[in-house]
């Protein structure tokens, strides 16, 4: 139950910090563009975007607070822990939110009372803000995985606390560097998506020369990250090796520890091993230290009952056969822009690309659940089973039938607004 | 150390309750149209209210953080209460988008301002209850001195929410709104200084501390200011200021009546202190915010009261 609830929050909250993330970049990005080039149609679009972001970031500040209240209610001894070793990340992700929250409502009230420069500076600390929040609230899920900074007493307590060594291991810098530019390359291509949506529609034919140059920037940001989060990714990978091995292991389903380890790719889980994958010699060597010699650790070096649950091998390969498809098929779609002008907008093409958006949630999501599901039966890895850190109380049931239904429900309205929004805003305006 | 965690993260669910009381105030004002003869809902309603739950979060989670030792006990005793206010939050944001893109100038007794009105009771209620609860060490419906706590801020509540909407519009105000304004603030007198403090000397005489006793003149001296206020026929905007004042503080007041209890009769604050190692990075994290906020606050406030210049082609600063 525990789990579930914390699961349903962190799903639902992510899908809005993705925007809440990339949409604040894109923003400020798209109106300096704007200033710089003197074009008022990019600031009147970087405009437009910002009150969808206004809108996604009440939805993002009510989920937020639900799962703050829900870790110090339903995982007291994780928080009680925490509290003694990296609980700073918390209070640190909180203040850049706040900072992210007051100049949003600045840079909102003022479009057409600050001179455009300084109305572009009060993105500044937007950007700043998201970026913040998002790299201390990572930092923290970095030493749930990779604990460290403090030493253990005969009871289990932390002591000699080092707060700086918890809160910025190297897990830090490559979860945050992996899923920062993730949320902003997602964030690209659904609003991507979106434009191809709106080019399609006969109703906006006449917008449709306006509306090409947008997808072209979209595809182009998506495309620059995507390719950032392919090398974070491979730092990451590289990383679980040596980090957190066994994470990996489950992750390629490697049974047994091995040098010139193959990469198994898709498959069907039985059991304890993956049936009918594809099989590439030596591979996951390559990926995990950049040798095709090199030993790799499998599942047999970690105890039945410490392991994770096999299914997040199909969490990987769904991420990197999804992160690749939304790299190759903008960078197609420019490329023919370039080169064949006349193929890049039929119809095969924009269904492509239309598909690039929900598909690029899908994947930050199943990396999410790959990182979390992962470190399983651990909440902090080798130091706190999950089992151990939830609460006793047995008033939990009735949340866990609740909150899924008001995730629902906040979802759901969320999306009408938006769709209203951009009816009625006009996402086509220039 | 410990007192300047006290102090910070009272002061954090302090500001919360106090913006949380402008909100309920403009909620009522959607629940019953004919007292805003001013219009003002339509002024004061915005989504943007919900990043005020950022207080909330830095209360909880400074409290969780920093008092982590008692956290195990203390979460499993509040869960039932909290659990309460946790979904009504989750609702109040369903219910806030809805109202404010789909049904922005509805007012009147509708499914969605009831809804809105009470998930802007609950949120607040379900958070005194526990701060009841650190007060007595009991669930708040299990001792008078619970009800009388909960009785008197739940009345400072209500008079904040409708003393901001009346004392801040001013003559935009009806007079039905005024008189509701004042007899909230007599309740919260009435029962600050003198039923809270009959109740609590029977049930809970270790909060009867000199601190305690300032709540009381404070809340005494409220009414004494309203009855001369009303003797001159005077709406004085001070009143809002004093009334804010006292609800910034009145957390903080309690938490140092209650000393050195964290929960009376179960878990010191020096029991329940865990954060030595960053202790003081935490509370130097938390106060930094609010020069930052001022900045920010600063320059909304101005954006806020200062009408946009006429459109000439010409904007700036």
């Amino acid at each position: 139950m525990g789990r579930a609830l914390i699961g349903d929050s962190l799903g639902f909250h992510l899908l809005i910090v993705i925007f809440g993330v990339g949409l604040p970049l894109l923003i400020s990005l798209l109106e300096l563009y704007g200033i710089a080039t003197k074009r008022p149609r990019a600031r009147a679009l970087a405009r437009t975007w910002a009150k969808a972001l206004v809108i996604l970031f009440i939805v993002g500040a009510v989920s937020g607070t639900i799962i703050s209240l829900q870790l110090d209610l339903l995982w007291p001894k994780f928080m009680d822990f925490i509290g003694e070793t990296a609980g700073l990340a918390f209070v640190l992700e909180g203040t850049f939110f706040m900072i992210e929250a007051v100049f949003l409502s600045v840079y909102m009230l003022s479009w057409d009372r600050f001179k455009p420069i300084w109305h572009w500076l009060c993105s500044v600390p937007i950007v700043i803000g998201s970026i913040g929040s998002a790299i201390f609230i990572t930092s923290a899920n970095a030493f749930m995985n990779n604990p460290q900074g403090f030493k253990l007493d005969a009871q289990g307590n932390p002591v000699d606390v080092n707060v700086a060594q918890a809160l910025f291991t190297e897990a830090t810098f490559t979860e945050s560097f992996h899923s920062i530019t993730a949320y902003i390359c997602s964030t690209a291509l659904v609003l991507l998506t979106i434009y191809v949506w709106l080019y399609m529609k006969k109703r906006h034919a006449a917008d449709r020369s306006w509306m090409r140059k947008v997808m072209g920037g979209l595809a182009a940001v998506a495309v620059v990250f995507g390719i950032l989060v392919a090398i974070a990714g491979d730092l990451s990978g590289q990383y679980l090796a040596r980090e957190e091995p066994h994470k990996l292991a489950v992750a390629e389903a490697l049974m047994e520890t091995q040098t010139n380890a193959p990469l198994i790719m898709g498959g069907i889980i039985d059991g304890n091993e993956v049936k009918y994958g594809i099989e590439v010699p030596s591979l996951l060597s390559f990926l995990a230290t950049h040798r095709f010699d090199a030993e790799v650790q499998g599942l047999d070096k970690i105890p039945p009952e410490d392991r994770p649950p096999l299914i997040i091998h199909y969490f990987f390969d769904g991420m990197v056969v999804i992160g690749a498809a939304i790299v190759v098929i903008p960078a197609a779609y420019l490329a023919l822009r370039k080169w064949r002008p006349a193929w890049a907008h039929r119809k095969v093409v924009l269904i492509g690309l239309l598909a690039c958006g929900p598909l690029a949630l899908l994947a930050t999501e199943l990396g999410w659940m790959l990182t979390e599901i992962g470190r399983q039966p651990y909440a902090i890895y080798g130091v706190m089973r999950t089992s151990d850190a939830f609460t006793t109380s047995d008033a939990v049931m009735r949340l866990g039938i609740l909150f899924p239904v008001c995730y629902v429900l906040l979802l759901t309205i969320a999306i009408i607004i938006l769709r209203k929004f951009m009816h009625h805003e006009g996402m086509t305006k220039s | 150390m410990i007192t300047a965690a006290v102090v910070i993260v009272c002061l954090m669910f302090s500001v919360y309750m106090w913006m949380a009381s402008i909100e309920f105030g403009i909620a009522l004002l959607r629940l019953w149209p004919r007292l805003d003869t001013g219009k003002l809902v339509n002024k004061l309603f915005t989504p943007m209210w919900e990043v005020t739950n950022v207080f909330l979060v830095f209360g909880f989670t400074g409290f969780a953080v920093l008092f982590n030792n008692a956290l195990v006990p203390i979460s499993h005793a509040v869960l039932p209460t909290l659990a309460v206010g946790v979904t009504a939050l989750l609702l109040r944001g369903s219910i806030v988008l809805y109202l404010f893109y789909y049904r922005p100038k509805e007012q009147g007794l509708t499914p969605g301002n009831a809804a809105f009105a009470l998930a802007n009771f609950l949120v607040p209620a379900s958070f005194t209850a526990v701060g009841v609860y650190l007060l007595t060490g009991q669930a708040f419906w299990l001792t008078a001195s619970g009800w009388s706590l909960m009785a008197m801020a739940i009345s400072l509540f209500a008079a904040m929410g409708w003393a901001f909407v009346y004392l801040r519009a001013g003559h935009q105000a009806g007079l039905r709104l005024q008189w509701l304004a004042r007899a909230c603030i007599a309740l919260f007198a009435l029962i600050g200084s003198i039923g809270v403090q009959l109740v609590v000397s029977r049930d809970a005489p270790h909060l009867l501390t000199l601190t305690f006793s300032v709540v009381s003149l404070l809340a005494a001296f409220s009414i004494l200011w309203q009855g001369a206020l009303l003797t001159t026929r005077r709406a004085d905007h001070g009143m809002w200021w004093y009334l804010s004042a006292v609800s910034l503080a009145m957390p903080l007041l309690m938490a140092f009546a209650n000393r050195p209890w964290l929960v009376y009769g179960q878990h010191t604050l020096e029991q329940a202190y865990g954060a030595q190692a960053y202790g003081m990075a935490v509370l130097l994290g938390l106060g930094a915010i609010f020069p930052v906020m001022a900045i920010g606050w600063g320059l909304l406030a101005w954006l806020l009261t200062h009408d946009k210049p006429p459109t000439s082609g010409a904007s700036g600063v």
